[in-house]
């Protein structure tokens, strides 16, 4: 599989790097949504703003690729990281709370 | 540390983070000459050219760095292990070959320079590969001091206990001592000799040394926020999984113009963009945790070291992740390579995700010189860590001002040529940006004032209270 970049126009430029730094900033707005509903400090209606801005950051995922002309290949490799991302803290919190409930266990058999 | 008793280890480790900070100074004082001929082209021309100004300061931060990690590994270790440093007398010797081979570099560096394009050059003066510009006998020499450590660490964790941080570290400092050896050959192709570089410069920083700060962090908040073993040990395997998975594989994000397939720029791309991941995570989760208990007396044990942490996680998250996005992905890069976006997210990538923990590590250093338990933050230190912080963060901002006007004046509208190259120099909006960085060097240079003064200081000028615990504790 051997394909070549696209010229970009120099009128892209801001827009693409503005873009890129929205795709992380809000990728952060996801994981700090999620993270903070799950520890409960905000209630859980709150889900919607980390869902909401994981609908901005795949947008501006999407928006990137198209400033950047990527070829198929690229395409499928962001919307595949776009949906990885989705998923991963659901991974992470599940695994958070095996941990938490192990040694949580550990601590109140010791205590007996 | 026994009591107010240090190991002999760490008191190795104290040699280490000293001989650190003075190089970390040396590292300032050089980036500011050299942005001082970006504007003033002429300031110490053939006395100190712009080259030789530059190789000192990225040189110097490499290796202040490297001391720092091997301080904060001989700190660690012994307290850890709950043993003393195997080998402390070789490690010792290591230490002061090390600093008088670093010595004479410099000199070599500041009064010879340049030499003549032979093996003389590449023995004696500088191999002239960037950021591993070390002469051979050097190289040579850094390796012998490696493999000391390297022996130490294993005896030592060999012979105490095995805990999670310190079998991580095991697995990574082969890794980082290894890889060392990809710079030191040479190829006659240079598409070839870049790849090899590549492994030292990319998967030192983005594997091997991410993973250490991980280590060292997860220690630094084990002692000032008496975080859950379990909780950091957990984190570090994510991290271990994820940094030599996305730094082996984001590695692919340099390959340009040495042959390899393209498909290898985007998945080097999208996985160097997930590095900083495992950290913030780590940190967010003892934070959590620690704030569940808060106000049961559990305070921070060591207030400076906690707030340069948490510098490192946030600066890490910056500096790697976003601007590292910003300009990482192939068809960003492709014209923005060699500009100074790479300058932008380089200051502060490493100051996010290195300095600012090594420092940290330091002041665990100095807490634990004093024999303190808790120590809190001073006026200096505040100074310190926010003229830095700040000075760092201005620095990136118009670094990135003058990158986007290169960028676009330089490779969109003028194709790269050499005239381009020069019509975006002259650029006024370029011009203003690099005297902003300037600017920003003088604040953070003014920070390091105050940090050096404050890690003088830091354990007199310590509150009444913590004074009469540390008295009272000592009495009974």
């Amino acid at each position: 599989m051997e394909y070549y970049l696209q010229d970009i126009p120099h009128t892209d430029f801001l827009h693409i790097f503005v873009v890129s730094a929205m795709i992380i900033i809000f990728g952060m707005g996801y994981a700090a949504f999620f993270t903070v509903v799950k520890m409960k400090l905000l209630n859980r209606y709150f889900m919607i703003a980390a869902y909401l801005s994981w609908t901005i950051q795949a947008a501006c995922m999407y928006y990137l690729g198209v400033l950047l002309r990527v070829e198929p290949y690229t395409q499928k490799v962001l919307i595949g990281a776009m949906v990885g991302y989705l998923i991963f803290p659901h991974i992470v919190y599940f695994v958070l709370d095996k941990v938490h409930r192990r040694y949580e266990h550990e601590a109140e058999i010791n205590q007996i | 540390m026994q009591g107010n008793r240090l190991y002999e280890g760490q008191k190795l480790a104290l040699k280490y983070f000293t001989v650190a900070i003075v190089l970390f100074g040396a590292q300032l004082l050089f980036g500011l000459i050299a942005a001082i001929q970006y504007l003033y082209p002429s300031f110490l021309f053939n006395t100190l050219d712009f080259s030789i100004a530059r190789m000192v300061h990225i040189n110097a931060l490499v290796v202040w760095l490297l001391y720092a990690m091997i301080g904060a590994v001989y700190w660690l270790l012994p307290d850890e292990a709950g043993v003393e440093v195997v080998g402390v007398k070789l490690g010792t010797l290591a230490f002061y070959v090390l600093t008088v081979a670093v010595a004479i570099v410099v000199l070599v560096y500041i009064f010879i320079q340049v030499g003549p394009g032979n093996e003389m050059t590449l023995w004696f003066i500088t191999e002239g590969r960037e950021y591993i510009e070390a002469p051979r006998w050097a190289d040579i020499g850094i390796v012998a001091v490696v493999l000391v450590f390297l022996y130490n660490v294993y005896a030592t964790v060999l012979k105490g206990k095995h805990s999670g941080i310190l079998v991580v570290l095991m697995a990574d400092l082969i890794a980082l001592a290894g890889l060392y050896l990809a710079g030191m050959f040479y190829t006659d192709n240079i598409a070839v000799d870049q790849y090899w570089w590549w492994w030292v410069v990319h998967l030192w920083v983005e594997a091997t040394w991410e993973v250490y700060v991980a280590a060292v962090g997860g220690y630094i908040l084990i002692k000032t926020l008496n975080a859950n073993r379990q909780v950091v040990e957990m984190w570090l395997w994510i991290e271990v999984a994820m940094m030599f998975g996305s730094g082996i594989l984001g590695l692919g994000h340099h390959y340009f113009w040495i042959g390899t397939p393209e498909y290898w720029w985007e998945i080097g791309a999208l996985f160097s963009a997930l590095e900083p991941v495992p950290l913030v995570g780590l940190f967010v989760h003892v934070l959590y945790d620690w704030g569940k208990e808060r106000g049961k007396g559990n305070n921070i044990k060591n207030v400076p070291a906690f707030a340069w942490l948490t510098v490192e996680t946030f600066g890490n998250f910056l500096g790697a992740g976003v601007w590292g996005f910003m300009h990482t992905l192939p068809q960003i890069n492709l014209y923005t390579h060699g500009t100074q976006w790479p300058a932008a997210h380089g200051h502060l990538a490493f100051f996010g995700a290195y300095v600012a923990i090594m420092i940290s590590a330091i002041y665990l250093g100095v807490q634990g010189k004093a024999g303190f338990k808790e120590m809190k933050m001073t006026k200096a230190g505040w100074w310190a860590i926010s003229l830095i912080t700040v000075g760092v963060l201005l620095m990136t901002v118009s670094l990135t001002l003058s990158a986007y006007v290169q960028t676009m004046v330089e490779r969109g509208m003028h194709g790269a040529t050499w005239e381009g190259y020069f019509i975006a120099q002259a650029n006024q909006w370029f011009v203003q940006g690099m005297g902003w960085r300037l600017a920003a060097g003088l604040s953070v240079i003014a920070g390091y004032a105050f940090l050096v003064y404050d890690l003088l200081t830091v354990t007199k000028k310590q509150p009444a209270e913590v004074m009469e615990g540390e008295a009272a504790a000592q009495a009974a």
